[in-house]
């Protein structure tokens, strides 16, 4: 069991690495790990976990002072060296490793499931904002018109409950998570904020149309 | 008893597969939620400005079949592009594609563009319709904020409290 957790904790440093790589590689800092970790026992495996993580830090730490003298000190220009001129910065050597330790095959494959991931997400969040957005839009337009009416009464009704319904009806506040479930559906299909002010809109077009 | 050596062998590889697939199901998953709650965020704000319109379109309608006769010739056409209008809006799609999201564009273009003119013409009809497209943009600007665009900036009041 222990061994699939640091299984895991090698996916989630690797993405760590994924995260920060370009940051590592504008560096130059080589980053060599062993290969066939997978064959390697737990207590190897866990200090190659300590020792990347260190090696992570100090090259983070190395990249924000080196970022934060942006105009170099006094007499750094003779030293200083275009990352770019390493080779090691381009290309992954003939391990076929990234400077993560991971293969680049896989490295390939977490990206396409990731950016798979998120764009499926996209997708079916698409259609439920959608939904709503088009909800709460209709339910503006309808307090809108009335609100501009001739109908005095229509008008005075719709300004009692108007600065109530544009915060209400914020995007920030119809997306509250409350109203969804743990995988962002709506709980029963229903938003309940909005469907109320939905109704009051309603009933007040309806009492409006027959007064006309 | 049986007892396979080379299963005993395997258990550390299986072991790391399955640590490595949950950490990679884990990192998809978190992808996924992310990907699902910007989808929504998006969507939402371009359909809010479809529902504003649909509104405007019926209450536009309501009161011409209400002050007008049939016999009304400018009343009728206007009707008549106005009933085409809200049958653009109600068959829009909600499947986020690349043909989709172009005839959204088109057709938030035809609506604003269409719907200028007819409030305009509906006012000088002083049939007590007042101009319901004024005060549309800032309204909806301060319901949905403003929508974000590729390269991630956003308006920083949507994002406050939200998810």
């Amino acid at each position: 069991m222990m061994k699939g957790w640091v299984g895991y904790i090698m996916v989630n440093c690797s993405f760590f690495n994924l995260r920060i790589g370009k940051r590592k590689r504008n560096n130059g800092i080589e980053m060599v790990y062993p290969k066939g970790n997978k064959q390697q026992d737990s207590a190897a495996l866990v200090s190659n976990l300590a020792q990347k993580r260190q090696k992570l830090e100090n090259s983070v730490q190395t990249v924000s002072e080196e970022e934060e003298d942006v105009w170099l000190s006094d007499g750094d220009e003779e030293h200083f060296q275009p990352h770019a001129a390493n080779e090691e910065d381009h290309n992954f050597g003939d391990s076929g490793r990234t400077e993560g330790g991971e293969h680049v095959d896989t490295l390939a494959l977490r990206r396409q499931h990731a950016k798979r991931g998120y764009v499926e997400g996209f997708d079916d969040g698409y259609k439920v904002g959608a939904n709503i957005g088009l909800d709460v839009g209709k339910t503006i337009g309808i307090l809108s018109c009335l609100k501009d009416s001739e109908n005095e009464e229509a008008s005075m009704k719709v300004d009692k409950i108007w600065k109530e319904m544009k915060d209400e009806l914020f995007i920030s506040k119809v997306l509250n998570h409350k109203y969804f479930s743990e995988d962002i559906e709506l709980l029963d299909g229903k938003h309940k904020l909005v469907e109320k002010w939905a109704a009051a809109a309603e009933n007040l077009l309806e009492e409006f149309q027959n007064n006309l | 008893m049986d007892f396979d050596l080379d299963d005993v062998l395997d258990l550390e590889s299986d072991f790391y597969e399955e640590g490595y697939n949950q950490g990679l199901n884990e990192t998809t998953k978190q992808e996924y939620t992310d990907g699902k709650e910007y989808g929504i965020q998006i969507s939402f704000q371009r359909f809010l400005v479809m529902g504003y319109y649909r509104s405007v379109i019926e209450h536009w309608k309501t009161i011409l079949l209400a002050k007008t006769t049939e016999n009304d010739r400018k009343a009728s056409t206007l009707l008549n592009t106005l009933n085409k209008l809200a049958y653009l809006v109600d068959n829009l799609s909600f499947e986020n594609t690349e043909e989709n999201g172009l005839i959204y564009d088109s057709t938030l273009k035809k609506i604003k563009y269409k719907l200028r003119i007819i409030n305009t013409q509906l006012i000088n009809m002083k049939i007590g319709i007042n101009d319901n497209l004024r005060n549309a943009g800032t309204l909806l600007t301060d319901i949905g904020g403003r929508l974000e665009i590729d390269n991630g900036s956003s308006s920083t009041d949507v994002d406050n409290g939200m998810w």
